[in-house]
C-alpha cells in the first residue's frame, strides 16, 4: 500500500483559497494512513450475510449445508479483501478514504464541510466492541455521508476530536462564524441539557399521531390479508365465523392494545436513554437500546429547529424537536432523525432550542416578539375552510340522508369559519436580530426557527386571492436537500421586514407581486 | 458584506439598488409558445384517446358534444397560449443588484425571489432544443439549498457570457453552510 506519510502544508493544495491564512492544525498531529478495525471484516459480514438472506433460505430448505460454508466464506474472504483495501488518513486536504478493491476511490473530505458527526453501535458492533463513524455532508444529493464501518472506540473518539480541532482552528473563509472566537477550548466540560426518562419515553409512544391511523389500517389490512392468502373456502369461513363471533369492539381495543405496544416499544428501542449534551461549540444527542447513535452536532451547522405538539401531547405539556442540518439527504434520513427529541416538556424543548441556536443567537438575546399576521389571513384562513369542507360535507349527506341531508351545512358552516378564525389567528410571525420565528396551527402546532444567517436565498409568491388581500407567502430557503421554512400568508409589508433583515437586499421593486391597487387600498383600511 | 459585494466590479447600471431591472430576450416568446402548445395539444390528445377508448364501449348521445369540445379546445389553445405568453413575458423581469440577484415573474400566481451572490455556489447553462433552435439559453443560479429559485431564461446570446462572468465573478466564497 502506499501509505507513506504527506508532505508537509506548505506544499500542499487547499480546496478553497485562504489569503487570511488561518492556523491550520499541526502536521504531527494529523493521522497517517491506517485500515479500519481487523475485526471490521466480520462486523460487515454479518450485514452483509443477512442481506443475501434468500441464500441462506435456499440452504436451509434444501439441506445443502456446503453451499452454506462455501458462501459465508466466500463473503468473509470478500470482507476481508475490502478491507485490506480500505485505509483513512488525515492529511493536509482533510479526511481522505481510499477504497474500492477493483474500482479504486479516493474520498477527501474537508472538515469545514462536515455538519454531523455519528457514531452509531448495533449489536455486532457493541459485541465486538467497534463503533461506526458516519459524517454528514453539505450537499443535496444522495451521497453526502461518508461511512467508516467499524473502528475501534478509541480511533473513533480520536478522529473525530481531530476533524473537530480542523474545524475549529480552520474558521470558515468570508466570516459568519460568530462563535469561532468564543470558543471553548477544547474538553470543556460536558453539561446535560435534558435527559429522557423511560416514563416519558413510554408516553411518546402512545402520544404518537401514527397511533390514531393505525388501528383503522390495521382492521382493513388484516381483512384484505386474509383475502389475499388465497384460503380454501372452508378454512376461510372457519376463520371469518372465528373472526365475527368476536365482538368489534373487542377486536378494535385489542387491536389498538397491539399496536399502542409496538409504537412503544418503538420508540423505547430507538429512544432509549436519550440524552442532549452540550459541550462547548457542540451538542451531542446519544440515543438507542438495540442501536446506540452518538449524533454530534456544531452549534453553527443547525439550520432550523422546529417545535411541534399534538393535542393530545399539547394537554399533557409535551412536545417534539428537530434540527435541520445541511446534510438531509442521506439514506438513512440524516440530520432530520439523529438529532430529533420525540418527546419533552415544552419548557425544557424551549430551553434545549435556545441552546441550540446559541451559535446563531446569544443565549441571553431576548426572542423574537411575534405578531400575529394581518386580520385578511385570517379572512382568508376562513374562506378557505369553508370552500373546502362545507360542499364535501354538503355532497356527502345529501346523498346519504337526501334533501334533508343539507341542513348539515348549518352545521359544517360555522365549524368552518371558526377553525378557520382560529388557524388565521394562530400565525405569528416575528423576527429579531437573528432569528426569524413562526408558528401556526390551533390542533397541531408548530414552531419554527431560522437563523438569519442561514438563509440562502429567499423567494415571495401571491395568488390572485392574496394579491387582492395584500398577502404573500415568504418562502426561507436553508441549506439541504429538505429547501426551506413556508411561511404562509404574511403580510406583504411584514415579509419585506424580514427580507430587510437577511441579508438578501429587499428592493421596493420586489413588492410589485403585490403592488396592485386592491393592495395599496387594503393597506390603507387596515392601517 | 462588504467584502462580499466586490468592490472591483461596479455594479453594471445605475438605480438605488443597483442596476434596472432587465426583461428576457423576446425570442423567449417563441420558445413559450412552442412549448406550450405542443403540451396544450399533448394533453388534448391524451384526452381524445380516453374519450375513443371509453366511446367503443359505452353508448351515449353525448359524444359528438364530447368531440366537439375538445376540437374547440384545440383552436382555442392557440389564442389562450399567445395571451398567456405575451402576459409572462411581460411580467418577466431580472436584474443583478449590488448585492444579489432578483426576479420577479408569473402571470396568475405572481413570484419574486432574492439571492446575495454571497450564498451563490454554481451557475449552470442550459439549453433545450426550441432555445437551440432560436439561440437562447437558459441560466440556473445555484445556492446550497435545494428550493433556491433562481432559474432565468431566454437568455439573448450576446449576454450569456457577460451575465455568466458577472455571476461568477461575484459568486460567494465556500461558508461551509
Amino acid at each position: 500500500m502506499d501509505e507513506s506519510p504527506k508532505p508537509p502544508p506548505h506544499s500542499s493544495p487547499q480546496t478553497s483559497p485562504d489569503p487570511t491564512g488561518a492556523p491550520r492544525v499541526a502536521a504531527e498531529d494529523w493521522i497517517a494512513a491506517r485500515h479500519l478495525h481487523p475485526l471490521s471484516p466480520l462486523s460487515t459480514w454479518v450485514v452483509a450475510a443477512l442481506r443475501i438472506w434468500p441464500i441462506w433460505l435456499i440452504a436451509l430448505t434444501r439441506s445443502a449445508g456446503s453451499l452454506l460454508v462455501v458462501a459465508a466464506g466466500a463473503l468473509l474472504v470478500w470482507r476481508f479483501v475490502v478491507w485490506v483495501r480500505t485505509s483513512y488518513e488525515v492529511g493536509p486536504e482533510g479526511l481522505v478514504i481510499r477504497s474500492g478493491v477493483v474500482w479504486r476511490t479516493v474520498q477527501t473530505v474537508p472538515p469545514q464541510r462536515i455538519q454531523q458527526v455519528d457514531q452509531r453501535r448495533g449489536i455486532r458492533h457493541q459485541a465486538l466492541g467497534l463503533v461506526e463513524l458516519r459524517l454528514g455532508l453539505a450537499g443535496t444529493g444522495q451521497t453526502n455521508e461518508v461511512s467508516l464501518d467499524s473502528l475501534s472506540q478509541h480511533d473513533a473518539e480520536a478522529l473525530a476530536v481531530m476533524l473537530d480541532r480542523w474545524r475549529r482552528s480552520d474558521p470558515i473563509p468570508g466570516g459568519e462564524d460568530r462563535g469561532a472566537a468564543t470558543w471553548a477550548p477544547p474538553g470543556p466540560p460536558a453539561e446535560t441539557l435534558l435527559a429522557l426518562t423511560l416514563k416519558q419515553l413510554v408516553i411518546a409512544g402512545l402520544t404518537s399521531r401514527s397511533l390514531w391511523l393505525a388501528p383503522l389500517a390495521v382492521v382493513v389490512g388484516s381483512f384484505q390479508l386474509l383475502s389475499d392468502l388465497g384460503l380454501t373456502e372452508e378454512s376461510q369461513s372457519t376463520l371469518q365465523r372465528g373472526l365475527t363471533s368476536i365482538s368489534p369492539s373487542v377486536a378494535l381495543l385489542a387491536t389498538l392494545v397491539l399496536v399502542s405496544l409496538a409504537s412503544v416499544g418503538f420508540t423505547v428501542l430507538s429512544h432509549f436513554n436519550l440524552t442532549v449534551e452540550r459541550r462547548g461549540s457542540q451538542i451531542t444527542v446519544r440515543r438507542g437500546l438495540l442501536e446506540v447513535r452518538r449524533a454530534t452536532l456544531p452549534l453553527m451547522r443547525v439550520q432550523v429547529v422546529r417545535i411541534a405538539t399534538n393535542p393530545v401531547r399539547r394537554r399533557l405539556g409535551l412536545g417534539t424537536l428537530d434540527v435541520r442540518t445541511a446534510d438531509l439527504g442521506g439514506d438513512i434520513g440524516g440530520g432530520l432523525h439523529s438529532a430529533s427529541i420525540p418527546i419533552g416538556d415544552l419548557a425544557d424543548l424551549d430551553a434545549v432550542e435556545r441552546e441550540f441556536l446559541s451559535a446563531a443567537s446569544p443565549v441571553h438575546d431576548p426572542s423574537p416578539v411575534q405578531r400575529r399576521h394581518r386580520r385578511s389571513a385570517t379572512r382568508r384562513a376562513m374562506v378557505r375552510r369553508t370552500v373546502r369542507i362545507v360542499p364535501i360535507v354538503a355532497a356527502a349527506s345529501w346523498l346519504w340522508l337526501g334533501a334533508l341531508g343539507l341542513v348539515s351545512i348549518l352545521v359544517a358552516m360555522p365549524v368552518a369559519l371558526l377553525s378557520g378564525w382560529a388557524y388565521g389567528r394562530s400565525l405569528r410571525t416575528g423576527v429579531g436580530e437573528h432569528l426569524i420565528v413562526t408558528e401556526r396551527g390551533v390542533f397541531a402546532w408548530r414552531r419554527w426557527t431560522v437563523p438569519l444567517a442561514r438563509i440562502q436565498s429567499v423567494g415571495l409568491s401571491a395568488n390572485p386571492f392574496q394579491r387582492r388581500l395584500g398577502l404573500v407567502d415568504l418562502r426561507l430557503d436553508v441549506a439541504g436537500a429538505a429547501g426551506g421554512v413556508v411561511i404562509p400568508d404574511i403580510g406583504i409589508s411584514h415579509a419585506l421586514g424580514i427580507i430587510a433583515a437577511t441579508t438578501t437586499s429587499a428592493s421596493p421593486e420586489m413588492l410589485d407581486i403585490v403592488n396592485t391597487p386592491q393592495w395599496r387600498l387594503a393597506e390603507a383600511i387596515s392601517r | 458584506m462588504d467584502a462580499l459585494a466586490s468592490p472591483s466590479l461596479p455594479p453594471p447600471g445605475a438605480g438605488r439598488h443597483g442596476a434596472e431591472f432587465e426583461p428576457l430576450a423576446p425570442r423567449v416568446r417563441w420558445v413559450w409558445f412552442i412549448s406550450g402548445i405542443i403540451s396544450d395539444l399533448f394533453g388534448i390528445g391524451v384526452l381524445a384517446g380516453v374519450a375513443v377508448l371509453v366511446d367503443l364501449r359505452v353508448q351515449a348521445s353525448l359524444w359528438p358534444w364530447v368531440y366537439l369540445g375538445l376540437a374547440g379546445l384545440a383552436i382555442a389553445a392557440l389564442p389562450l397560449r399567445s395571451l398567456y405568453v405575451l402576459a409572462a413575458y411581460r411580467r418577466w423581469r431580472f436584474r443583478l443588484t449590488t448585492t444579489g440577484v432578483e426576479l420577479v415573474h408569473g402571470v396568475l400566481w405572481r413570484r419574486s425571489s432574492a439571492m446575495p451572490f454571497h450564498r451563490l455556489q454554481q451557475v449552470d447553462t442550459a439549453q433545450g432544443p426550441i432555445e437551440r433552435a432560436l439561440g437562447l439559453t437558459t441560466i440556473q443560479l445555484r445556492s446550497a439549498a435545494a428550493t433556491t429559485d433562481a432559474t432565468i431564461p431566454g437568455i439573448a446570446p450576446e449576454r450569456v457570457g457577460d451575465l455568466r462572468r458577472d455571476l461568477l465573478a461575484r459568486a460567494g466564497r465556500d461558508d461551509g453552510t
